[in-house]
């Protein structure tokens, strides 16, 4: 039955993704369709019975993002670039639409039909003098005898009466049932394919595209200037560099990468970012470790009276939500209203770059610093004391019997604490975002002083003019990249420690 | 009504330096007076440690809303402030949605890693041992890092789909899911593995089926690890801000989409966000709620876990 109910959201979700063209998707999830059923159905394959429905989530909304990331990086997605190649070509076209050279120019005439509501327009040529009678459908002479008048004010000819018709005085118009708001908008599809016929001021014209696709060369050409625009980068161009909007998505191979690495917005801006992050990530464990550790051992004094107390409330950090603390912190640190106002200081603490780097590491210790004292807290209570009690035997004084005996032991058990602490902190975006939201920033610069790289990149990709998504995502591997080699040390470093243990 | 009322927040203080100041006051000069400065750092850190909840609490009682209005001692508690928030904003529903996300999430990330932990501790096949390492590496590396991605497929499907769109809860809960595994399911493949064995295998002459051994054997034996990793996976995903501020992109504070991360950063963006500082505080206040009670009811196993190496993070 679970079977049955998760089978019907799979083909749902296989449905929606066929629809919505991504075919990745589609295909990932009628693999894994195929491959559930053949699991479940017999009485076989155990194991992938109880492994299944995680690796499916695992697969489908995490493994799948990351390639997907990968992929988008290949890519210049970002404004501007959003559509498909064959989207932006329609787009393209129809806002080119402009009067065909020599076209005919009726002269117009609202008309109502027998039951009062509005019927169409009368076009008349003057030309051919003959009447057409103008829908949404389309245009259709008119064979019946029309009664004409000319205006004196306009020289226009007014469609007086032709057939069951009656032409409306341009003032009578608004009591004239469903008649269009905007009678510009109003486009009657003309004879030729593409072309259309719209109303401006009292006369309609036959108007169409004045840019051309060419598909076999993949080309748009104006067909009042000549000009050939050719696509470059998701980009119609033209051979003097003009441009035509909107662009589309296109594969620009590895050119976000050598943009981050070398390319002139960045040149500066990634190390820079790189090294304030690994300071950050550093600063914070240090700091959280030294705070908590410290802590620990000022409460860790059995005789102490009020230590139950101490211990539970100086972790109240820790059991509020983080994202409100930074929050509040952001409050407490605003240099006119906030901390600064109480003890008479004109401190702009998120304003100059320094400052605001300190005060970002103050935030996080106190966001931090209560999860190391609980780890140095458990720590130090599991080191035996007679190890302690042999080393003052042996005439170590306090501090030495905490340097050479507690501090290693307590290391031993805790590094590999410290290690995920710093890969936390090494993508630590709330706190980043919520308190100096990554700044100061010079203005015109994508990268303020207090931001990491994930912050940058969702600065880059969604909260900067232009969004740059396919750059954003060339980051993102990159920092993927960065990760995987310092969580590779740490493993290695983490093994060292269990075998001394 | 006011005077009676105004004790309120000061309880809270009061409750923390007392003890202190009775213990000094009792015992001068006995041999626990070398405990003196213990205790000066305990205040310290005390004071460290409240301040911002203090400040917090002052604001969200207060009767002017704004920062700059704001004082260090509480002066009134009004419930302006949050009249002002529940009638501008639609807070409550944002406290749904967050409540909702988080439940469904936490169960079934209890539910996939459970059912994962199984086969990587009862069972035996192909691939074990590197699945297992599998899911290892797998954690260290974030969602919040495909989070491009997440926002172009996202905006794809808004397009086609809008129910499941930009601002669709079930789009941030299935994507909250991919993380289900990981750390998780070897947290809890831990725990079984100290269930004795006998227990299954007995069951297993008695003709149980694995799926019978799961759900009724090993599931409640398991209770309470399987309590911890819900409250760590609710308590993670009522902070979680990255991801649903990507779905929720572009939608403002007036949406009754977002959930209550996204929304009470919504009303701290822009330059002036000390004249919002009064609802702000009142719904900071009332969304630390649920994760202080659950924090509150499992210090113990949280406390007990970190050691044994649960991050919260």
């Amino acid at each position: 039955m679970l079977l049955g109910l998760a089978d019907a959201i799979a083909v749902a979700g296989l449905l929606i993704a066929i629809d919505a063209k991504a075919w990745g998707y589609a295909t990932l999830l009628a693999i894994t369709l195929v491959v559930v059923n053949v699991v479940f159905l017999p009485r076989r394959y155990i194991p992938l019975k109880f492994l299944v429905p995680g690796v499916f989530f695992l697969s489908v909304f995490a493994l799948y993002p990351v390639l997907y990331t990968a992929y988008s990086s290949t890519t210049n997605y970002g404004t501007g670039h959003v559509l498909s190649e064959q989207q932006a070509i329609d787009q393209i076209q129809s806002q080119s639409i402009g009067r065909v050279e020599g076209a005919t120019a009726y002269d117009v005439t609202p008309l109502a039909g027998p039951d009062g509501a509005f019927a169409g327009y009368g076009l008349y040529d003057p030309e051919t003098e003959a009447v057409f009678l103008g829908t949404t459908e389309g245009i259709e002479q008119l064979t019946e005898p029309a009664e004409l008048q000319v205006l004196t004010t306009t020289q226009r000819t007014f469609v007086v009466e032709v057939g069951d018709l009656t032409g409306v005085r341009p003032g009578n118009v608004d009591e004239l049932d469903g008649y269009p708001a905007d009678p510009e908008a109003y486009i009657m599809p003309g004879d030729v394919e593409g072309s259309e016929v719209r109303v401006t001021g009292g006369q309609a014209f036959e108007a169409g595209p004045t840019l051309a696709y060419d598909a076999d060369t993949g080309t748009i050409t104006d067909l009042e200037t000549g000009t050939t625009y050719t696509a470059v980068e998701g980009q119609f161009t033209s051979a003097d560099g003009q441009t035509l909007s909107p662009g589309f998505q296109a594969g620009v191979g590895f050119s976000n990468y050598s943009e981050i690495l070398s390319g002139s917005t960045f040149r500066g801006a990634f190390p820079k970012v790189l090294a304030w992050t690994i300071a950050f990530s550093l600063l914070s464990v240090l700091t959280t470790f030294a705070f908590g550790l410290g802590l620990a051992m000022v409460l860790n004094e059995k005789r102490m009276r009020g230590r139950k107390i101490y211990r539970s409330l100086v972790i109240v950090p820790y059991a509020l939500p983080g994202f409100m603390t930074a929050l509040v912190w952001r409050g407490l640190l605003n240099t006119t209203f906030g901390f600064n106002r109480w003890v008479g200081l004109d401190v702009g603490w998120l304003e100059s770059p320094n400052l605001a780097r300190f005060s970002l590491i103050l935030v996080n210790l106190w966001l931090g610093y209560p999860y190391m004292f609980l780890v140095c807290t458990g720590a130090l209570q599991s080191i035996p004391t007679d190890l302690k009690e042999a080393a003052f035997v042996d005439g170590a004084t306090g501090f030495t019997a905490f340097r050479k005996v507690t501090f290693p032991l307590l290391l031993t058990s805790v590094s590999p604490l410290l290690i995920a602490s710093f890969a936390f902190n090494f993508n630590n975006f709330t706190i980043v975002w919520l308190v100096t939201g990554g700044g100061p920033r010079p203005s015109g610069e994508t990268a303020g002083a207090t931001d990491i790289l994930l912050s940058w990149t969702y600065r880059i990709a969604l909260d900067a003019e232009p969004k740059q998504q396919g750059l954003a995502a060339a980051l993102s591997v990159v920092i993927f990249v960065i990760v995987a080699t310092l969580s590779a040390i740490g493993f290695k470093y983490t093994k060292t420690y269990e075998e001394v243990r | 009504m006011s005077a009676a009322a105004a004790d309120l927040p000061v309880t809270r203080t009061a409750a923390s330096t007392a003890p202190v100041a009775v213990t000094r006051r009792r015992r001068p000069g006995s041999a626990l007076g070398s405990m003196w400065w213990r205790h000066v750092i305990g205040v310290l850190a005390l004071v460290f440690a409240l301040f911002p909840v203090w400040f917090v609490l002052i604001a969200a009682f207060s009767k002017d809303g704004t920062l700059s209005s704001q004082t260090l001692v509480p002066e009134s508690l009004s419930t302006k402030q949050y009249k002002e928030l529940v009638d501008n904003y639609p807070f409550w529903r944002w406290f749904l949605n967050s409540l909702g996300i988080s439940l469904v999430t936490a169960f079934f990330t209890v539910l996939l890693a459970a059912m994962a932990a199984y086969a990587f501790s009862r069972l035996r096949f192909r691939g074990r041992r590197s699945g297992l390492m599998t899911l290892l590496l797998i954690q260290m590396f974030p969602a919040s890092l495909a989070f491009v991605a997440i926002y172009i497929m996202v905006q794809q499907l808004d397009s086609t789909y809008p129910a499941l769109g930009v601002g669709s809860v079930i789009v941030l809960v299935l994507f909250y899911l991919g993380g289900a595994l990981g750390s998780n399911a070897w947290l809890i493949k831990g725990f079984f593995d100290t269930i004795p064995r006998d227990l299954d295998e007995s069951a297993q002459i008695d003709g149980a089926t694995h799926n019978q051994i799961f759900w009724q054997i090993i599931l409640p034996l398991a209770a309470p690890v399987l309590a911890i990793i819900f409250l760590l996976s609710f308590i993670a995903s009522q902070a979680e801000f990255l991801i649903a501020s990507v779905i929720m992109f572009g939608e403002d504070t007036s949406s009754p989409k977002l959930t209550v991360a996204v929304g009470l950063r919504g009303l701290l963006a822009g330059d002036r966000y000390d004249l919002r500082w009064g609802p702000f505080a009142v719904g900071a206040v009332l969304a630390s709620v649920p994760v202080v009670l659950l924090f509150q009811f499992l210090q113990r196993y949280i406390v007990s876990g970190i050691t044994a190496g649960a991050v919260k993070g």
